[in-house]
């Protein structure tokens, strides 16, 4: 039974606790930078002492949210829906799987080549996208990953055709300079996935904040403004495209490498791929850095923990489920959610920041004490974030 | 926009010079069986002579959900009902078989990490699969550990191959037997030669049967006078009945059998003869639900089973039936019956490698396994599965000529027993 104190509490206005701002470039913000670096490298660390199937398992996440990422940077931040990205995952792979077995090539002189094809392939497929858009332009990109495992089976002097490529372990002995034998391989692609995925995501965060990006962004939120603004539409979304292609043929490069076994019959290539990759991107969050390795790592996950549930057709029914609650309840995606929750405590915002400037002067006045932080409002309004901020709302205002 | 453009150069300049670091050292495997099988190439030699003392692990990495899973449960619900009489047999000279499954979803990257987990973490002793995606995702890894992959429910060309892969055995005929067999059938029927047309999937087991008659008729006169793959059925099937042909060869799997059955059933087509390869075997499935289409379509069949009247009072095949009923699994099911044989000859090269001079250990099991010539009582007379490790390696090379009868239900023997040899 609530007290009158009680209820004259609850009439009062409600204080939300302000979150913290951090400004880049401050001290605080580098401390809180250092431990993020610290703890991934601390995870990988970590992850090179897991038994062979579990790091195996880490190297499929890893290579998964590559292709992830590609698909992301087409679809969560540009808003051209893909669903033949299956088939440029494919054109690296079978990029890979060719030259190692028909050309001799050491399978990481193979990745630029898959990656520089999936740019090539990404590019031509982008150009539709000049004067088709939404669903139409979504219609091309099926067509590319209904074909692909056709043409896979039609050029079968280089492909395997039906039968498909198999490369063998042989052919994918670590490098001699990293000291691993070939019973090592899994540690070795662990750490190239990891390298991988890492600097691909920071290259993808580097180019998100660019003047290209936010052209990017701009596609997908309002093309009409956006053109307005002297943005050349059309060869944002082919560049992107292009890129986006680039990022998934290095993965399906590393998956080659990882899987040895290439088919156009067992759905690695198909549109259960492209479907796999979608799903992951919207369960981890479009538009967001960290969505593909979360949603990555959900959909190679959840199937095992479904199938340890029950057996039979009935743990792929819990796995629709368990999806379906996530979306219901996340539609945002993981990263997404996680975002905006962290932004009720901790805000990142660029170093010109008003506030930022007001802490930097007072620390002058101050005699150079540096606390690197200070409470501002909740919800900022008064402070819009600028280009460079990591905002949730500006990086998934379209869904 | 800088900042990305320099960073994917240096990516690719680091790339690219360490690959130049890196070289392809591959190749082919060369020399004769007995070497390739030998415990020095693998990654723990000590463990693959080690005897097999506790309890023998069968390893299975198989579609557990997805849209196979209904099938190749029905599978392993007949191969676990073999290893569980061979279980109340006393297990393996004392051994009992334990069964763990992992669920693959039939897509190779699960049966590659599955298989990582089968030998690392479950310490399976012997593993099996269903599949060629299957197969080929798991190959690698098991041959180089030297775990032995025992007749995968697979006919994948290259693993028949005991040089190229000393660890791996399937208990499918391959295409090249099987369509040898047909060829022999239509040469008994048209002993003066005849013209064929065949439908064949563009997958991989479609072409394999395509290119195994062509290869099988050669030198005899019968003519190949189209192969049509199976796109529409519809459209294959009005386009082989224009060739004239007399024979029809369906080289597909179950549901290109059903569909391209129906299909010409539709277009009225009516060859003097329509064979379809023997994974098309289920009654329920395929042969049933065409209806009048399939009347006198004829299969080649190796085992006594429920579903064949002369074998319903025979002893093993009551064995069968009282085993698999008993584990809940149906026994008119050709699935389950596929499962059971798997096991079976799987069993039979566990029993004969722990009298074997290796023993119950890896290395023993899979010099079993490559020499085998079996007599399994479910095998109809004059069927073996015989291997003897280097110039013979397809276990399954005879068979018996089945038509199916509409009306009855039933298959009905045309022939006798037919070896591809």
């Amino acid at each position: 039974m609530p007290t009158v104190t009680d209820r004259e509490r609850t009439t009062e206005p409600r204080t939300e606790r302000s979150p913290v701002l951090l400004a880049e470039g401050s001290r605080a913000y580098r401390i809180v930078a250092l431990v993020i670096v610290g703890a991934i490298t601390g995870l990988a660390l970590i992850g090179t002492t897991l038994s062979v199937y579990r790091m195996s398992q880490v190297t499929a996440v890893m290579i998964t949210a590559i292709a992830v990422v590609g698909l992301n940077l087409a679809t969560g931040y540009t808003g051209l829906l893909s669903i033949g990205h299956s088939a440029l995952f494919g054109v690296g792979a079978y990029a890979t799987g060719i030259l190692i077995l028909d050309y001799a090539y050491s399978p990481l002189l193979t990745l630029p080549v898959a990656t520089a094809l999936g740019f090539a392939v990404g590019l031509i497929v982008g150009v539709p996208a000049l004067r088709i858009r939404g669903l139409y332009f979504s219609l091309v990109t099926l067509a590319l990953g209904i074909a692909f495992p056709e043409i896979i089976r039609r050029f079968d002097d280089f492909t395997g055709g039906a039968a498909g490529l198999l490369i063998r372990s042989q052919f994918l002995t670590p490098p001699s300079w990293t000291g691993l034998t070939r019973f090592e391989r899994g540690l070795w692609l662990y750490g190239l996935s990891f390298v991988s995925l890492v600097v691909v995501m920071l290259l993808v965060r580097n180019l998100m904040r660019s003047r290209t990006g936010i052209a990017m962004r701009g596609v997908r939120d309002h093309e009409v403004a956006i053109r307005s603004n002297g943005v050349d539409v059309a060869r944002t979304k082919v560049i992107t495209f292009g890129l986006s292609g680039a990022i998934t043929g290095y993965a399906g490069g590393l998956f080659a490498m990882n899987v040895g076994a290439l088919s156009p019959d067992g759905g690695s290539f198909t549109l259960v791929k492209s479907i796999e990759l979608i799903t992951a991107m919207f369960i981890g969050g479009a538009g967001t850095l960290l969505g593909p390795l979360i949603g990555s790592t959900v959909t190679v996950f959840l199937p095992e923990l479904t199938s340890t549930w029950t057996t039979g057709p009935i743990s792929g029914v819990l796995f629709g489920v368990t999806l379906i609650v996530l979306v219901f309840f996340m539609p945002e995606g993981i990263a997404g959610r996680l975002q905006i929750v962290i932004r009720r405590f901790v805000r990142v915002v660029p170093s010109d920041h008003p506030v930022a400037r007001r802490r930097a002067s007072s620390t002058q006045n101050s005699g150079g004490k540096v606390t690197g932080e200070e409470p501002v409002a909740a919800g900022g309004a008064e402070h819009p974030p600028g280009p460079n901020s990591d905002d949730a709302s500006s990086e998934g205002s379209s869904r | 926009m800088k900042t990305s453009k320099y960073g994917v150069i240096g990516v690719a300049i680091t790339l690219a010079l360490a690959s130049a670091c890196g070289t392809n050292t591959g190749g082919t495997t060369s020399g004769s069986a007995e070497e390739a099988l030998s415990s020095e190439n693998c990654a723990d030699p000590a463990a693959v002579t080690g005897e097999i003392t506790d309890e023998l692990v069968v390893g299975i990495s198989a579609a557990l959900s997805g849209p196979a899973a209904q099938a190749i449960g029905q599978v392993l619900q007949g191969a676990e009902a073999r290893f569980e009489l061979a279980n109340q047999n006393g297990g393996i000279d004392g051994v009992e078989i334990s069964v763990v499954k992992r669920d693959d979803g039939f897509t190779p990257e699960r049966a590659k990490t599955n298989v990582q987990a089968l030998i690392d973490q479950d310490q399976a002793d012997v593993l099996t699969t269903l599949g060629g995606g299957q197969v080929d995702a798991m190959s690698d890894y098991q041959n180089e550990q030297c775990v032995p992959l025992l007749n995968a429910i697979s006919s994948v060309p290259k693993y028949y191959d005991p040089v190229q892969f000393p660890w791996t055995t399937q208990d499918l005929p391959a295409a090249s037997i099987e369509e040898a067999a047909i060829a022999r059938l239509i040469e008994e029927r048209y002993p003066d030669g005849v013209e064929v047309a065949m439908a064949s999937n563009p997958n991989e087991s479609g072409q394999a049967y395509a290119e195994a008659f062509e290869a099988a008729i050669e030198g005899t006169d019968i003519r190949l006078v189209k192969n049509e793959p199976i796109v529409d059925p519809a459209t294959t099937a009005s386009t082989l009945e224009a060739t004239g042909a007399k024979v029809l060869n369906i080289g597909g799997i179950g549901t290109d059998c059903l569909s391209m059955m129906n299909a010409i059933g539709r277009a009225g087509w009516e060859p003097e003869l329509v064979i379809v390869p023997s994974n098309c075997t289920d009654a329920k499935l395929v042969f049933e639900p065409a209806g009048e289409a399939a009347d006198g379509v004829e299969i080649l069949r190796w085992f006594k089973e429920p579903i064949l009247e002369e074998y319903e009072d025979d002893d093993a095949v009551l064995e069968f039936v009282e085993a698999v009923t008993a584990a809940g699994a149906d026994p008119s099911s050709s699935y389950v019956l596929s499962g059971w044989a798997m096991a079976d000859i799987t069993v039979n090269a566990l029993e004969e490698a722990a009298v074997s001079d290796g023993g119950l250990s890896r290395i023993g099991i899979m010099k079993a396994a490559q020499s085998q010539d079996y007599k399994a009582p479910l095998f109809i007379d004059g069927v073996s599965f015989t291997v003897d490790g280097e110039s013979d390696s397809f276990g399954i090379e005879s068979f018996r000529p089945y038509a199916w009868n509409a009306e009855t239900k039933k298959f009905e023997p045309v022939g006798d027993v037919i070896s591809a040899d």
